[in-house]
């Protein structure tokens, strides 16, 4: 299969490319439009790429915005970081904030589209 | 080419929201999730945009009443500004929109490197005191759990910018003003770093 990385930046800019599924099940989205502006906004980002599809599919934690769990976080810990617990504050991890729709085109299936990502200390959404 | 008049095109609707006062005109059925994305020399422009895709599904104005004359238009009223809005913008494309959609930047007072700009897809509201803001680390504000600090560890934690998570709950409206989201730009730099 060829790499996601290889195939978004091939993508037509604004397509949605299929990144990954969450543990759920659902598709999560991503497009190279969106992926630049996390660059542009959070170039701290770059060096956790290979980080972005673990995080997503399988979280070290996920914390929910809204009770309908439309807008969920999703955290993975940096590698490097792992003599540390996933509880401890000051643990250095990855952060990437979904966003779930429910398109026609899917026949209105939960469908999860990256909105942003950056990296922080601590795995807890505020 | 597709009619692009109110009249012509049945596919086209209008609604008034008096309680927000917008004037909302849909080029074709909402069927699913949306946001509105403010042009950036226009900010009583709005365009709708669905969540899959960015596909444009519609105009809306805020406020609407000072081009209706009244918070009680009339149908004839609201299919003439519905008109005009559609033949402005209606024809927008994709590039064009996409400017408008992520970092439409707004420059602060006179320096170019103090900038903010409000991201509607993730809701957030981007102050940048350089440009490129380059790496920083990520700080929660002790005072409010929605804004973040950002700070670079290179030049002694010096505080570079923030970042203002759910906007739409702030000011509760997912069509925020931008001299609202100025204000709040400029209390933020007030606030936590007035030397900027």
């Amino acid at each position: 299969m060829t790499d996601f990385w290889q195939r978004l930046a091939a993508a037509p800019f604004r397509d949605l490319l299929e990144f990954t599924s969450d543990p759920d099940g659902c598709p999560v989205y991503l497009s190279l439009q969106t992926w630049e502006h996390i660059l542009e906004d959070h170039s701290d980002v770059d060096s956790y790429r290979q980080l972005l599809l673990p995080a997503v599919s399988a979280p070290d934690k996920v914390e929910s915005e809204d009770p309908g769990r439309n807008t969920l976080y999703f955290f993975k810990r940096d590698p490097r970081e792992e003599a540390k617990a996933i509880t401890d504050p000051t643990v250095k991890c990855i952060m990437v904030i979904v966003r779930y729709v429910y398109p026609p085109e899917f026949r209105y299936a939960r469908t999860g589209i990256v909105r942003t990502a950056w990296s922080r200390r601590g795995m807890r959404r505020r | 080419m597709q009619p692009r008049t109110v009249a012509d095109n049945p596919e086209i609707t209008i609604e008034y929201d008096a309680g927000e006062d917008v004037l909302h005109i849909f080029l074709e059925p909402v069927v699913d999730e949306t946001f509105f994305v403010s042009l950036q020399h226009q900010p009583d422009i709005f365009l709708r945009l669905r969540c899959w895709g960015s596909k444009f599904v519609g105009i809306s104005r805020k406020p609407a009443s000072p081009h209706l004359g009244t918070k009680s238009p009339a149908p004839d009223a609201m299919r003439q500004l519905a008109d005009e809005l559609v033949a402005q913008y209606g024809q927008m494309e994709p590039d064009e929109i996409s400017r408008h959609q992520y970092k439409a930047v707004h420059v602060f007072d006179d320096d170019p490197n103090v900038t903010w700009s409000y991201e509607p897809f993730s809701e957030i509201l981007y102050v940048d005191l350089r440009r490129p803001i380059g790496y920083t680390d990520y700080v929660t504000a002790d005072d409010d759990p929605d804004v973040i600090v950002r700070r670079d560890p290179q030049e002694n934690d010096r505080v570079v910018g923030f970042m203002v998570e759910r906007i739409p709950r702030r000011f509760g409206t997912d069509m925020p003003d931008d001299e609202d989201l100025r204000a709040l730009a400029r209390e933020l730099v007030a606030r936590h770093a007035p030397g900027a």
